[in-house]
C-alpha cells in the first residue's frame, strides 16, 4: 500500500529508529526488516531511506560504521545511539497520543491515552 | 572519477550508470562520494542477489531504480544529509567561506554602487561668487577694464631683454648702456599698455567675473585672466621708476611705484581667489620695495614725500587686507557638489572617478579609487569643510606672533577629526592658509614700514635728524599709527643710529637680533626695511 508521502515522512524516523533499536543493520537489511515487521504495510521509499539515515546520523541519533565480515562485502551498518533511544522514546509517546486523538476524531475504537 | 569497489561488476550496466549519476550530484568530498557509491552498490547487490536469471534481475533492478526515484532529487537529498553529517569544524569553515563570499559579493555591489554614482549640481557657485565680488557701481569705475586692455596691449620682452627684465630688476646699476637701452626699448613698446595700467590704478574699484570654461561651470575649471601679465606690467613699472630715478626724475619714479602699489591693492580685493591675492601681494612688494629705495634719495623734497605718503595711505585707507578665504570656501562647496552624489546614506558619497578627474587637472595624484568607500558622506564632509574654513578665517586674523603665542602650528590640528582618513578629501582640497596669512602680514609690515620711512625722511628734512622713537613721530602727526611687527606684540623696531636710523621686524624666529638682515629671519636674523640693503641697487 502506498501512503501519502507527507504522512509517511513524519513517522519514518521513528520507525527506522525502532527497527535499529533491535540491532545494527545496513541499508537494504533495514528496508527488508521494515517491510517484514509492518506486514508489508510500511515500505520506505528507497530514495527516502539513505537521505533519512544521513540526517539521523547528522543529528547524532544513529551511528554508522563500515564493517567487514569474513567472506562478505564491506557494509555500512547503522545502529541507534543513546541519544537516538531517548528520541525514540519521546517519539513513541507522542505517537501514542497522536494516534489516540486521531482515532477519537475518526470514531475508531482504540486505547485511550491521556493527552498532555 | 574512478570507482574501485567490488560489486558493481555484478550489476546491470544501467544500474551502474544510475548510481554514478546519483553520486555525481552528491558533491562533497571524494571520500563521501565513495561511501555513498559503495552503499548504493551494496544495496542493489543485496536486492538483486536472490534473482535467478538475468531477466528477473533486470526487472527488479528497474523496479529498485524506480523506488529510488529521480536521480537529481536523490542526489540533492543525499547531498543535504551528508552535509549535515560534516564535523563541526568543517561546518564552521563552510560558514566562514560563505561569509567571505558574501562579503566579497556585497563589496562588489557596494563598489558598483559607488562607481555608478553621479553628482547633482544644484548651485552655480561661479555665478554666486561673481555676483558677490561685483560692487554696485557703474562699469566705468572698474579698473579691470583698463587692466584687460593693458594685458592685451602688453608686448613681452624678447631674447636677452627677457632675461634682463626678470633677472636684473634689483641690479640696475650694473647694467651696461646697451642693456639699459634694451630695457628702454621694451618700455617704449609698452607705452600704451602702461597708460592703461596707470589709468586703471587710479580707479577706486576693481572686479572681474570668473569665466566659464568649455568643459563645465565648475569653479575648478574657471578661466582666470592672465594675471602673470599684469605682474609683468607691474615689473615694468618698477623698471620705469628705476630709469626715472637714474635720470633724476624722482616724482615720476614715485608715481610709477605708487601705480604699481595701487594695482597690487586692487588684486587684494574682497572675495578674490588666493592666486589674485598672492599676485597682489607680490606686486605690492615690488612697489613698496622701490619706494623705499626712492626714499633713500636725498633729492626728495618734503612736498614729494607728503604726496607719496598720502597716496600710499589712501591706497589702503580701509586697512591692509588680510587673507580672504571667502572664494576658497565657496570653491570647496562647489568641488563637493561635483565630487559627491546628492542624497542617500550620509547625504551622498564620494565619487572616486570625479575626484580623479578633478585632481588630475591640478596634476595631483588622486586618492585611492576605493577611498570613496570609506570616506565620510557629503553632509559630514561639508560640515567638516565649513568648520575648517570658519577656523581658518578666525586664524587668518591672528598675526604670526599671535599664532606663535597660541602655540598654533598646523591649522588642521585645530579642527577635531580633520586628521582622520575619512576626511582625506577635505584635507586635500583645503590649502594651508598659514603661508598665505604669513605673506599677508609680511606685506602689511612692508607697507607700514614704507609709510613710516617716508614720514621719518620728511621729519629729517623738516626738523633735521630723526626722532628718538616712533612714538614721537606718531604724536607729531607724521604717521597715523605705529607700524606693527607681525612677529612681536609691539611695533617695528626703530632706533636712531648716528645720522641715520634702522627700522626692522624681529623676523620669523621671534628674536630681536638687533637689526641683522636675514630676509624675515626664519633661521635667525631680522627683516630690515631701513636702511635699504645694498643688494637693492
Amino acid at each position: 500500500m502506498k501512503f501519502e508521502r507527507e504522512l509517511l515522512k513524519g513517522i519514518a524516523p521513528m520507525v527506522v529508529l525502532e527497527i535499529l533499536s533491535r540491532g545494527a543493520m545496513y541499508g537494504y537489511e533495514l528496508t527488508e526488516a521494515l517491510s517484514q515487521r509492518s506486514g508489508e504495510i510500511l515500505t520506505l521509499g528507497r530514495g527516502t531511506l539513505y537521505p533519512l539515515l544521513y540526517n539521523l546520523e547528522a543529528k547524532g541519533l544513529v551511528a554508522a560504521e563500515w564493517e567487514e565480515n569474513p567472506g562478505k562485502r564491506k557494509r555500512r551498518y547503522y545502529s541507534i545511539t543513546g541519544r537516538g533511544e531517548e528520541y525514540l522514546s519521546r517519539q513513541k509517546q507522542q505517537w501514542q497520543q497522536l494516534r489516540s486523538g486521531v482515532d477519537l476524531v475518526l470514531g475508531m475504537p482504540g486505547p485511550t491515552v491521556a493527552m498532555g | 572519477m574512478k570507482y574501485n569497489f567490488s560489486g558493481i561488476e555484478n550489476l546491470p550496466e544501467f544500474v551502474g550508470e544510475y548510481i554514478k549519476s546519483v553520486v555525481k550530484r552528491v558533491g562533497n568530498t571524494r571520500r563521501v562520494r565513495r561511501e555513498v557509491f559503495q552503499e548504493l552498490v551494496d544495496h542493489f547487490n543485496d536486492a538483486l542477489g536472490k534473482c535467478t536469471d538475468g531477466k528477473e534481475k533486470e526487472n527488479l533492478a528497474r523496479e529498485l531504480i524506480e523506488g529510488f526515484g529521480d536521480v537529481k532529487l536523490l542526489g540533492v537529498l543525499i547531498k543535504r544529509g551528508k552535509k549535515r553529517c560534516r564535523p563541526w569544524w568543517k561546518k564552521a569553515m563552510a560558514r566562514c567561506m560563505q561569509g567571505v563570499v558574501g562579503v566579497i559579493v556585497l563589496f562588489v555591489l557596494y563598489t558598483l554602487w559607488f562607481v555608478s554614482g553621479e553628482p547633482k549640481i544644484t548651485v552655480n557657485y561661479r555665478e554666486k561668487l561673481n555676483q558677490l565680488s561685483r560692487p554696485t557701481v557703474p562699469e566705468e569705475l572698474n579698473a579691470w577694464n583698463n587692466y584687460k586692455n593693458a594685458i592685451a596691449l602688453y608686448v613681452e620682452p624678447k631674447g636677452e631683454t627677457e632675461d634682463l627684465v626678470h633677472k636684473k630688476l634689483y641690479d640696475f646699476n650694473s647694467l651696461s648702456d646697451k642693456e639699459k637701452q634694451a630695457i628702454q626699448n621694451w618700455i617704449e613698446a609698452n607705452e600704451t599698455a602702461w597708460k592703461e595700467f596707470v589709468a586703471g590704478s587710479k580707479k577706486t574699484f576693481c572686479w572681474f567675473g570668473l569665466a566659464k570654461s568649455k568643459e563645465s561651470d565648475a569653479i575648478i575649471d574657471v578661466i582666470l585672466p592672465p594675471l602673470h601679465k599684469l605682474r609683468f606690467i607691474a615689473k615694468m613699472g618698477i623698471w620705469r621708476a628705476k630709469i626715472a630715478r637714474s635720470n633724476g626724475d624722482l616724482e615720476a619714479a614715485l608715481d610709477s611705484s605708487l601705480s604699481v602699489i595701487r594695482v597690487g591693492k586692487h588684486l587684494q580685493r574682497k572675495n578674490s581667489t588666493l592666486i589674485e591675492q598672492l599676485v597682489g601681494i607680490s606686486i605690492n612688494s615690488h612697489g613698496s620695495g622701490e619706494m623705499l629705495i626712492i626714499a633713500s634719495s636725498d633729492k626728495l623734497n618734503p612736498a614729494q614725500i607728503i604726496k607719496a605718503q598720502e597716496e600710499l595711505e589712501m591706497a589702503y585707507s580701509e586697512g591692509y587686507p588680510l587673507a580672504d578665504l571667502t572664494f576658497e570656501s565657496y570653491a570647496f562647496l562647489d568641488i563637493v557638489q561635483y565630487c559627491f552624489t546628492d542624497g542617500g546614506p550620509g547625504g551622498g558619497h564620494l565619487i572616486p572617478a570625479k575626484v580623479n578627474s578633478i585632481f588630475s587637472k591640478g596634476g595631483v595624484r588622486s586618492v585611492v579609487p576605493f577611498g570613496g568607500l570609506f570616506h565620510a558622506g557629503r553632509k559630514e564632509t561639508v560640515i567638516m569643510g565649513k568648520k575648517y574654513y570658519a577656523k581658518a578665517t578666525d586664524l587668518a586674523k591672528l598675526s604670526p606672533y599671535e599664532l606663535h603665542e597660541e602655540g598654533i602650528k598646523d591649522w588642521a590640528d585645530y579642527v577635531e577629526g580633520l586628521d582622520s582618513s575619512r576626511f582625506a578629501f577635505v584635507k586635500i582640497i583645503t590649502p594651508s592658509f598659514r603661508t598665505m596669512s604669513k605673506l599677508t602680514y609680511q606685506s602689511r609690515a612692508l607697507h607700514e614700514a614704507t609709510v613710516t620711512v617716508l614720514a621719518l625722511r620728511r621729519w629729517r628734512l623738516e626738523r633735521g635728524g630723526y626722532p628718538e622713537n616712533l612714538q614721537e613721530l606718531l604724536e607729531s602727526g607724521y604717521i597715523k599709527s605705529l607700524p606693527s611687527d607681525p612677529y612681536s606684540d609691539g611695533p617695528l623696531k626703530y632706533e636712531k643710529r648716528g645720522d641715520d636710523f634702522i627700522l626692522y621686524s624681529i623676523g620669523a624666529d621671534f628674536v630681536d637680533d638687533g637689526g641683522q638682515e636675514s630676509n624675515w629671519g626664519k633661521d635667525g636674523g631680522d627683516k630690515v626695511f631701513w636702511p635699504v640693503t645694498p643688494k637693492k641697487d
